[in-house]
């Protein structure tokens, strides 16, 4: 009796799945031998008439966005980060630009780029979006960009760093508009870390593209002003432990340590490195950008405090256009914004001040592109413009965590880098004709010599 | 390579194969008796953690997180055990695939909860911060966690061998009808021994919790560290696990720093290879 | 009589859908049609042998990078694609069958959830095969890069698989897949060699998941780690418990359900996972031959006008064994009594 109960709720539960996934949206359209995706420009027929954001008094057709971001699965934090900075710039502007309200759609790729593109496809095909903004992954990034380029649909890639998507491996119509390239703010503190007198480094990174792509612009750099990389240290994303690379350190009594790590690493890393009694030591630490991220530092205690990283944002950054998003998005959210947010909330600038400029006409892709490529931006992070190869010139800062007057802990600059493209200093042809950074290739030695 | 990293790697590794101790133990209790690969718990583990997180939070007590943690636990056991593989009992894949169902369940309603940024537990002073050994600064917490470690193994073994308690279970082992038409309850037994494997899971957690941090995808990661650890030492054996986590927790910590690019290897390679050649682990016996 | 007519109303319904339905759907039905594949392989062994397994992702993914690797970084044709992604998954299905094949129920479940982490711990850490960015602009051949076309191709190739599997599996090594999950000491008493039964359809099983590996390089364009991930795993275990284990249609039916979940489903519902898990622990527990399993049974009582239930619906899961409620296993061997024991 009991059984039957039960298997009808379950055949229930299950009806309910099935109804709402067969209840999706599906236009009835007849198959037509045409292609989809053979590099037709335009989408999907119809135009989507929905319903306008509530609240904004625009009065032009909505423009649809979609916004891809990984909301659930480890990154979670981050990708909730970016929703909210993206949001934010709407809420705060009337949820609209050029006199049409902006309609987002997010979608959540979980971290997967199979999901992920499922979700890009559903945002081309099914709703009718006019630009992707995201992800938050650089291999979701890859995936969806191919796809996106195909579908002549124009993508914001805002956090995603992966170097060779605005280098060696560029897709049309992918631009980083708030964005940057891994080795971007590593590049300056390379030489950085020489003009304070170190002279051998050990690098400890991630071992995985982003990782390696940051260490890669460090090593570079610093090599090149004269410095020694006595040993470069290889985690696993997902290092439980750090403790076997505290101990090899120690044995190699450098000058300094440059480490780069993400997510839950980073927070163990500045964990142990404190533990470890490497603090308190002669050894100096200097981060990347997500070492010392925001997202992270909320979780860090006693232990991040007075630790130095490169960023191309800062929360503590002293200038207006920082700290009023800084305000806004902490008395919305209760938090100080990370890069995520900034970076976010930077490309809904960007992709507000270009509407403004085409009045709007979102259908005319060309037309778009064009006042991105040519908009100049003051952000959260300082003055943006994009470079001939889709990638921002920015601002980078060396910052170092201090605590604030509510007991909070955020980055403060010490030093800025004003107008560092992704090249650095360097050739940009001469630096495309090397190969990208990887765990190979860390640019050791002087150039210009390849290899 | 020299002499002070061949010892604070050698107590990395004591020190992780200590964490990796607390949990295994748990799990291949679980199994010894029950015959049950409880996959949920590297989940009981997370939730523990964060149980301990919330309440010192709350409390600003650490030792109050150190009880509520496993208790909590026990609790989830308890229920998991009494409504859903109570039903099911005896069929070894069922039982399986239902750990797994409820991992993903408490896994995910820890990402509701607690959120997906990573935590860590709050340790009180006395436990923070490094001890000078002379040849280099090891944190005190994890020194603290080897002496808990032998201490909870030592009073695991004394149950196990000379409590009565543990004889029911040892002769449970053995031979499953035979105790119960010795008109031994072996229903509560079966519920006991779960339980206190996810109370074991659940300290393991908020231990866990102070020395690596809670995030979610840490509930799998420990999962497959303790899968390692149980299969090497032999599945339902209690000197297995030990003999298991000193084997995982040096194979690690060596092997992350003499072959980085092998990192995976060094864990599943072993564990493979004992499944193909001796399935029943070094001291697992049958 | 009723499976034929199901089945020929299913591959009817097949061919009508892009006729109905827009892109969007249909492409993600394609997606539906490769899991579908990717599932049946795997009850092909754990349904029908008991042998379940939790590595799957990895030979799935050995197929999707052998065709990935020649089309993104040695730059060959659609033959050369083909022959490297069968290649992979053979040699892979056959150096796994051999470490797997002496193990049975939980050991097996534990040998293959190693080696899909080994298969994914070494394309994560491979810079030949893009590392965990993994390789893109795997372009599909020419004649089916539309995606209707592409469809068509995938319904067919799924038929057809379909149809092989039903043959297996009435075929003598199917029979003796069904013994090796009676009862194995019957069978080796019978004079059978179980590991080679068990190595036979390992490799036989692998081939189709390689199969659907291959589809989905092609469907994505790309592939990456993710694909040889334990979640791969796990979730081609979960289409095959709720869609029914041991009918090779319960699968496809649990392929689809599971990809409408997450693809459609997870706009609606942010804790669409728990959903998921507590759907599968209830399937478990309750319906343990899944959709089609309860399906039948409704069916089944149906048909009988009053009257008894029929003979208790055997749980497809687990070998027979005495109903007693804590089933014993003793540690002797092969003393095997009147009562089939498991050694």
């Amino acid at each position: 009796m009991t059984r039957r109960i039960w298997s009808s709720v379950l055949a229930l539960t299950l009806l309910a799945l099935l109804a709402v996934g067969c209840g999706a949206p599906g236009g009835d359209e007849e198959v037509s031998g045409e292609e989809v995706g053979a590099g037709a420009t335009g989408e999907a027929s119809q135009p989507a008439t929905s319903g306008s954001e509530g609240g904004s008094t625009a009065t032009g057709d909505p423009i649809k966005i979609g916004f891809i971001a990984s909301t659930t699965g480890t990154a979670a934090a981050s990708g909730q980060d970016m929703v909210r900075g993206w949001d934010l710039y709407w809420e705060l502007n009337g949820g609209a630009a050029a006199n049409r309200p902006i309609e987002t759609l997010h979608e959540d790729d979980a971290g997967d780029p199979q999901i992920g593109l499922n979700k890009a496809r559903r945002l081309v095909e099914n709703e009718n979006v006019q630009l992707v903004v995201g992800p938050l992954f650089a291999n979701v990034g890859y995936a969806i960009a191919e796809y996106l380029g195909e579908q002549g649909v124009p993508n914001f890639q805002q956090v995603s760093s992966a170097d060779d998507l605005t280098q060696r491996q560029r897709i049309d119509g992918v631009l980083r508009v708030g964005g940057w390239t891994s080795s971007q703010t590593t590049h300056p503190l390379g030489q950085w870390a020489y003009d304070q007198g170190h002279r051998r480094i050990v690098t400890i990174c991630s071992d995985y593209a982003f990782g390696q792509e940051s260490c890669g612009g460090f090593v570079n750099t610093f090599t090149d002003a004269g410095g020694e990389i006595i040993e470069q240290l290889w985690n696993p994303l997902g290092t439980q432990d750090f403790g076997t690379y505290m101990a090899q350190i120690q044995s190699a009594n450098p000058d300094a340590v440059f480490s780069i790590q993400v997510g839950g690493d980073s927070v163990r890393f500045v964990e142990s490195w404190n533990s470890f009694g490497l603090k308190d030591s002669d050894i100096a630490l200097i981060g990347g950008e997500t070492l010392l991220d925001q997202s992270l530092l909320r979780n860090m205690g006693d232990e991040a405090e007075g630790l130095i990283s490169v960023g191309k944002y800062a929360e503590g950054r002293d200038e207006p256009a920082t700290q009023e998003f800084v305000e806004a998005f902490d008395e919305a959210y209760g938090e100080l914004p990370s890069y995520y947010a900034a970076t976010s909330y930077s490309a809904a600038q960007w992709t507000a001040q270009a509407l403004e400029e085409i009045d709007g006409d979102i259908d005319d892709t060309e037309a778009l592109l064009e006042a991105v490529r040519s908009a100049q931006i003051e952000t959260p992070g300082g003055p943006m413009q994009l470079d001939d190869y889709d990638n921002p010139v920015q601002n980078v800062y060396i910052r170092e965590v201090q605590r604030r007057d509510d007991d909070r802990l955020w980055n403060v600059p010490t030093e800025t880098f004003d107008n560092v493209s992704q090249f650095w200093e360097y050739d940009p042809q001469e630096f495309l004709d090397h190969p990208v950074y990887s765990r190979d290739y860390q640019g050791n030695g002087v150039w210009p010599d390849p290899q | 390579m020299t002499v002070q990293f061949l010892l604070v790697q050698t107590l990395n590794a004591l020190s992780f194969a200590a964490l990796l101790f607390f949990l295994a133990s748990g799990f291949t209790l679980i199994f010894g008796l029950m015959r049950i690969v409880n996959l949920a718990h590297g989940a009981f583990y997370l939730v523990g953690g964060y149980v301990a997180l919330t309440t010192i939070a709350a409390t600003g007590n650490f030792w109050l997180g150190l009880l509520a943690a496993p208790l909590a636990v026990a609790i989830a056991g308890l229920l998991t055990e009494r409504v859903l593989l109570r039903r099911i009992r005896g069929q070894e894949l069922p039982e399986v695939l239902l750990t797994v169902g409820v991992a993903f369940i408490f896994a995910d309603m820890a990402l509701e909860i607690w959120g997906g940024d990573p935590r860590s537990i709050e340790l009180p002073a006395f436990l923070q911060g490094g001890m000078d050994l002379g040849f280099a600064t090891f944190p005190r917490y994890r020194v603290l966690v080897m002496v808990a470690a032998i201490a909870v193994g030592v009073m695991l073994f004394v149950l196990h061998s000379r409590t009565r308690y543990g004889a029911i279970v040892r002769a449970g082992v053995d031979d499953r009808e035979m105790i119960a038409a010795l008109g031994v309850n072996i229903d509560r037994v079966f519920a006991g021994v779960f339980v206190f494997g996810s109370l074991l899971a659940g300290l393991a957690g908020v231990i866990g919790g102070g020395m690596l941090s809670l995030l979610p995808g840490a509930d799998t990661e420990i999962l497959l560290y303790s899968l390692a650890v149980v299969i090497i030492g032999g599945l339902g054996s209690l000197p297995g696990a030990v003999i298991g986590s000193l084997i995982v927790g040096f194979a690690d910590a060596f092997g992350r720093a003499l072959a980085p690019e092998l990192s995976y290897f060094t864990l599943f390679a072993p564990m493979a290879l004992i499944l193909v050649l001796r399935p029943h682990g070094l001291l697992g016996g049958r | 009589m009723i499976r034929l007519t199901v089945l020929a109303a299913a591959i009817g319904i097949g061919i009508a859908v892009p006729y109905v339905l827009g892109a969007y759907m249909v492409s993600v039905l394609t997606l539906g049609l490769i899991y579908a594949l990717y599932a049946m392989s795997i009850d092909l062994m754990g349904g029908y042998g008991g042998l379940i397994t939790l590595g799957q992702g990895g030979i799935l993914a050995a197929g999707s990078y052998g065709v990935g690797y020649v089309a993104s970084r040695a730059a060959g044709g659609t033959g050369r694609q083909l022959l490297y992604g069968l290649l992979a998954t053979l040699i892979l299905s056959a150096v796994f069958g051999v470490m797997a094949m002496r193990t049975s129920q939980v050991y097996f479940l534990m040998v293959t959830l190693a080696q899909g982490m080994i298969v994914w711990g070494f394309v994560t850490r491979s810079t030949a095969l893009g590392a965990e960015n993994g390789l893109r602009g795997i372009a599909r051949p020419a004649a089916f890069s539309a995606y209707w076309k592409y469809y068509y191709l995938c319904l067919a190739i799924v038929a057809v698989s379909g149809l092989l599997m039903g043959v297996i599996t009435r075929s003598p090594l199917g029979l003796s897949l069904r013994a090796l999950k009676d009862s194995e000491t019957r069978l080796r008493m019978l004079g059978y060699n179980l590991a080679l039964t068990k190595f036979y359809v390992f490799v036989l099983s692998g081939f189709f998941a390689g199969v659907a590996g291959m589809l989905l390089a092609y469907y994505t364009n790309f592939v990456s780690p993710a694909n040889a991930a334990f979640a791969t795993s796990g979730r081609g275990v979960l289409m095959v418990i709720l869609g029914g284990v041991g009918t090779l249609f319960g699968p496809v039916i649990g392929a689809f359900l599971i990809m409408l979940a997450e693809n459609i489903l997870s706009a609606y519902l942010a804790r669409w996972t728990t959903v998921l898990g507590l759907v599968f622990v209830l399937t478990i527990m309750f319906a343990p031959g899944g959709l089609v399993g309860a399906g039948r049974r409704v069916w089944r009582r149906m048909r009988r006008t009053g009257g008894s239930p029929g003979p208790t619906q055997t749980d497809p899961l687990e070998q027979t064994r005495p109903p007693a409620p804590s089933a014993a296993e003793t540690s002797a061997g092969l003393s095997g009594g009147p009562t089939s024991k498991q050694t």
